[in-house]
């Protein structure tokens, strides 16, 4: 059983405004390092969650969709050494198909996977949406077209009125996820991290505002590895696009 | 954003594939996608035209607004720059696309633009379900977990 500490943001895109990309990775990189200052963390929700290797492992089959088995095991590997084990593809001439896609083929699939399967959890285990009302957009890498219109990573049907950092979501309303990982964190990373979620999430909302919706979420997740404590932290940001 | 009614039933629907595509059961979940697509058929026909038409528009206006940026900033300034030449460019083609599909209001609805996702998503779903079974992969008994770690080390 793993404890995940998090803190999460709320922002908003509306009305023009602009992201504070350079306040938002220095926050973020405070807060892996433990220096965040008082002024910057009162506007900060925290939270922690538990999670055991099982549940990661049924996250990870259910509603990533992308073939890794052992999810739980692989996170295990990643916060217990420095240097994540790498991954080599290894495909003996004669196996089928199957085992192609049963395997990752490099360690970037899987940070990524651990950090869809810690946004999942969050959403579960914090805020209360079912996982049940959630689809992963992007099952298959390579298979989506490239397009403009290119979507953010979960898409979420909330069945009942949530109140999430005092936003309240009326039932029956989508919200629109972006889980990222990252395994070294340093600040051009994150950096990078969050102004792709926040493109993709741009991309989406453009696309779903077509009609003027009333009101619409996102929220994105940073799954960050901080190896020294042998865990993982989240920083989730709460969008109202 | 207030999701279709219609629009839960669909993913349970899909979820419903991807756990027969856990069980390697592929012959069921194309079965299954065949179904789908015979249910939904209204909402994936709709969606097809719509998404057909915003690539058409995404096609032309990529191309027009990278020549206009390019006149406006000059050619060093962009090369210098290309990561903002393509955010500029990429946001002034959204723009467009939102003020051109006033223009498709007619032929398609809030919803068809809500599902734009989850056909994808079926679509994917249905290209890869499609080939395992073109390629007879149904005829082998599940084996994957015999090699499940073998890549680790």
């Amino acid at each position: 059983m793993w404890s995940i500490a998090g803190l999460s943001l709320f922002t908003s895109l509306r009305g023009g405004q602009h992201l504070q990309l350079d306040y938002l990775s220095t926050l973020v990189s405070n807060f892996l390092h433990d220096n965040l200052t008082l002024s910057q963390f009162t506007a900060l929700r925290p939270f922690r969650y538990q999670i055991s290797r099982w549940e990661l492992d049924a996250y990870s089959y259910l509603l990533v969709e992308k073939w890794m088995e052992e999810a739980g095991l692989h996170y295990a590997y990643y916060v217990s050494h420095f240097a994540p084990p790498h991954l080599q593809m290894f495909i003996p001439p004669r196996v089928l198909v199957e085992y192609i896609l049963t395997n990752k083929r490099f360690s970037g699939d899987v940070s990524g996977i651990i950090g869809e399967a810690l946004y999942l959890a969050y959403i579960e285990k914090v805020l209360g949406l079912d996982t049940n009302d959630t689809l992963h957009l992007r099952p298959y890498k390579g298979l989506t077209e490239k397009s403009i219109i290119s979507m953010a990573d979960f898409y979420s049907i909330s069945t009942k009125l949530l109140t999430i950092n005092s936003i309240r979501v009326p039932p029956n309303s989508i919200i629109i996820g972006e889980a990222k990982a990252c395994t070294t964190p340093t600040a051009a990373d994150i950096k990078e991290k969050i102004r792709k979620s926040f493109q993709q999430i741009r991309c989406t909302s453009r696309l779903l505002s077509r009609l003027g919706s009333p009101s619409s979420l996102a929220i994105i997740s940073l799954a960050l590895r901080d190896c020294e404590r042998t865990t993982y932290k989240q920083f989730v940001l709460i969008v109202e696009v | 954003m207030e999701a279709p009614k219609r629009f839960p039933l669909l993913m349970e629907d899909l979820r419903r594939v991807v756990l027969m595509i856990w069980a390697e059961d592929y012959a069921s979940a194309y079965d299954l996608l065949n179904q789908l697509k015979e249910k939904y058929r209204d909402l994936f026909r709709r969606v097809a035209k719509l998404r057909e038409e915003l690539s058409r528009l995404e096609r032309e206006g990529i191309t027009k607004e990278r020549e206009n940026l390019l006149r406006e900033w000059g050619e060093r300034k962009a090369l210098e720059n290309y990561e903002a030449f393509r955010e500029e460019v990429r946001r002034r083609v959204a723009e467009k696309i939102l003020a051109e599909s006033k223009r498709l209001e007619g032929s398609c609805t809030f919803e068809d633009v809500l599902a734009i996702p989850l056909v994808r998503y079926f679509e994917s779903l249905e290209k890869r379900v499609s080939r395992f079974v073109e390629i007879g992969l149904s005829r082998y008994s599940p084996k994957r977990r015999k090699l499940e770690n073998a890549c680790l080390r």
